[in-house]
């Protein structure tokens, strides 16, 4: 199994941060393999992987014991090297600011993602996000700047990289 | 504010990383079966789902 990517994508993410959203990390569990040698290929290329605390929230909540809570701390750890972007006040207010934009399309949209995409506002050009919701990232306001498949014995799993350009 | 950055960046020791993360998807898998059956035994509605 390989993931298909443009090279290109990987030279506009070069000195970026990398916004890894929930459905990322459990993918990784279920395909570690084909995430690691992609992961350590971003690493090399100068790509810092990165999450909120809500992706880790959502993660990390149901552990059924602290040794499978411990397993999926260093997991998200193992990854992102404890690169956590902070929610701050302005991206709260960013939050605020999506939800009118979003307008009816926003209905059924997470808080995270909502949060994900008001770290993408607040960090622009240097924050791009990895996910396999492309349909809570509304194209009239964020910028999809590539395509990534992987394919699998039950199709194709198609995950977008989204930046704020606006 | 500036995006925060690793203070060294590390490589994922793959063999050690694919072990922890079976044992991870072993979780998810419980609670996803948690989740089913809480709501099948509550006669909620099931999403297609969990996350």
């Amino acid at each position: 199994m390989e993931i298909n990517y443009d090279p290109a994508l990987i030279n506009s993410l070069r000195n970026k941060h990398l916004l890894l959203d929930t459905n990322i990390f459990r993918d990784v569990a279920s395909k570690p393999s084909v995430f690691t040698s992609f992961f350590n290929l971003l690493k090399n290329s100068d790509v810092t992987l990165a999450t909120i605390d809500l992706v880790k929230f959502e993660i990390l909540k149901g552990s059924a014991n602290n040794l499978k809570y411990e397993e999926k701390e260093q997991m998200i750890k193992d990854i992102t090297e404890e690169v956590i972007i902070p929610t701050t006040s302005e991206m709260i207010a960013s939050v605020y600011e999506l939800i009118k934009q979003y307008g009816i399309d926003g209905a059924s949209i997470s808080v995270t993602d909502l949060y994900l995409g008001a770290a993408l506002i607040q960090f622009k050009k240097n924050l791009f996000l990895l996910t396999r919701d492309t349909t809570d990232f509304l194209q009239r306001i964020f910028e999809l700047s590539g395509v990534i498949n992987i394919p699998c014995s039950k199709g194709i799993f198609t995950y977008g990289v989204y930046q704020y350009t606006q | 504010m500036s995006l925060p950055k690793a203070k060294k960046t590390k490589l994922i020791d793959e063999e050690k990383f694919i072990r922890l993360a079976k044992r991870v998807n072993k979780s998810f898998e419980e609670e996803v079966r948690y989740i089913l059956e809480t709501k099948m035994n509550n006669g909620d509605k099931l999403r297609p789902c969990a996350y």
